[in-house]
């Protein structure tokens, strides 16, 4: 049930993001599918079930908006193991299983994930693809307060909303 | 990491790897653009962006209603503001001629309005909004800002004064035929405006002289009083029956009062 509940948040972001942000409000590029999967990632951690579901949504992602075969996934799994390193290295624990809820520090982890699957993804399609999506577009973004006020809410919110199902998670999980 | 996490890890970002490689090298970078249910997208698109356009248009209204609100409240107090600017404009041509008259006449000037104007069967009488506190006194004269006979105060009390019109029949004033030697008496004869008596038949005045007082009584002299609209001479009477249109029109609210 509840990971039907993250199936159908997908859908809702996929539709979010690539018809009604775009139609309603104007805003092309929000990013909001890659928040949702690193928020994932921050929210329940990497376990097998999470990286199942992560790399079927980030394929279905980037075959929805027709970017390069695997530069989404493998970005994405870049942001994994990024966690990985993390949780090993790092006092750092997925939101869902923190003994203290800490929605500002998983945000901020968030964000640097986020960051790594931006790079990983235009570094991708620049070398591998000779696509013209430059790192300067990575850093021209994070230079725009609106834009980043932005992605952190919706990392906040992401984080909030898949954290609230953490007690029948652990049922499934 | 737990439940073969590490393992899945490896072996997903593997396959990935080798699926890019594959792509990149053998289909020579096909590209994921499968545009799926693109026409049902399209037109969710379509409905969507009509939505937008519709609360743009809402929000239009409701720009172009606030500023009609706006713009009717501006027209509103630019009207006020010219309504404020015509009363300066008129009270300062108003001064500039007592300034003039005051000079000529080389007597102290006060200036009023008329705001209230009794047209009655038994007296002509006005009210002006100056009185003693202004320095008004009774007996002064008061005059139109052209330098045109109104009449006389009568009483004052402390805020406004009462005048005795030139039309009315306790108003008297010495006066000329201006450029003529004619001169006389004129006083007031309600709606006949005023009489000039003691006229001689021998004495030549027509209508049309402009008659001006002379400054033989307590009034200034070189006020203009009126103009003679009807003659009637008589060889078997002694004075002739000389008829004045008062010069001053009642309408114009601003006068002037000359200290004496």
């Amino acid at each position: 049930m509840n990971r039907v509940f993250i199936v159908m948040l997908f859908a809702v972001t996929v539709t979010l993001e690539g018809i009604i942000m775009p139609a309603l409000f104007g805003i092309r590029e929000n990013f909001l599918t890659v928040i949702f999967l690193v928020a994932l990632i921050v929210t329940y951690g990497t376990p097998a079930w999470v990286l199942g579901y992560g790399t079927v949504m980030a394929f279905i992602a980037e075959w929805f908006q027709g970017f390069y075969p695997g530069s989404l996934v493998m970005a994405w799994l870049l942001a994994a193991w990024a966690w990985y390193v993390m949780t090993e290295f790092l006092s750092i624990q997925p939101f869902r299983e923190s003994p203290r809820t800490n929605i500002i520090g998983h945000t901020i982890a968030g964000l640097v994930l986020f960051s790594i699957v931006g790079s990983g993804f235009i570094g991708i399609e620049y070398l591998l693809y000779d696509r013209m999506i430059t790192p300067a577009v990575l850093v021209s973004i994070s230079r725009m307060p609106r834009i980043a006020l932005f992605i952190a809410a919706a990392f906040a919110a992401y984080i909030m909303l898949l954290g609230s199902r953490r007690r029948q998670l652990f049922r499934y999980g | 990491m737990k439940n073969g996490g590490t393992k899945l890890l490896v072996t997903v970002t593997i396959v990935a790897a080798l699926l890019i490689f594959f792509n990149v090298v053998v289909l020579k970078r096909v590209r994921m653009a499968y545009a799926p249910a693109s026409g049902e997208r399209a037109s969710l698109f379509n409905i969507a962006g009509q939505v937008h356009e519709f609360f743009g248009y809402v929000a239009m209204w409701h720009d172009l209603a606030q500023k009609n609100k706006d713009l009717t409240s501006a027209l509103q107090q630019n009207l006020v503001d010219k309504a404020a600017l015509e009363s300066l404009k008129t009270e300062n041509e108003s001064l500039r001629k007592a300034l003039g008259l005051s000079s000529t006449m080389n007597r102290e000037i006060i200036a009023a309005g008329i705001f209230n104007l009794d047209l009655a069967p038994d007296g002509y009488s006005a009210l002006i909004n100056k009185g003693s506190k202004d320095g008004v006194v009774a007996g002064d004269v008061v005059v139109s800002p052209d330098g045109v006979l109104v009449g006389r105060i009568a009483a004052v009390s402390d805020g406004s004064s009462h005048i005795t019109l030139s039309a009315d029949p306790s108003f008297k004033i010495t006066v000329s035929v201006l450029g003529g030697s004619v001169s006389g008496i004129a006083h007031g004869a309600l709606s006949d405006g005023m009489t000039l008596d003691l006229i001689v038949q021998a004495d030549d005045i027509k209508e049309g002289d402009v008659l001006v007082s002379t400054g033989d009584d307590m009034s200034p002299a070189g006020l203009v009083v009126g103009t003679v609209s009807n003659v009637q001479a008589s060889d078997t009477q002694l004075f002739k029956k000389v008829k004045v249109r008062p010069a001053f029109d009642p309408k114009n609210g601003r006068v002037l009062v000359v200290k004496q």
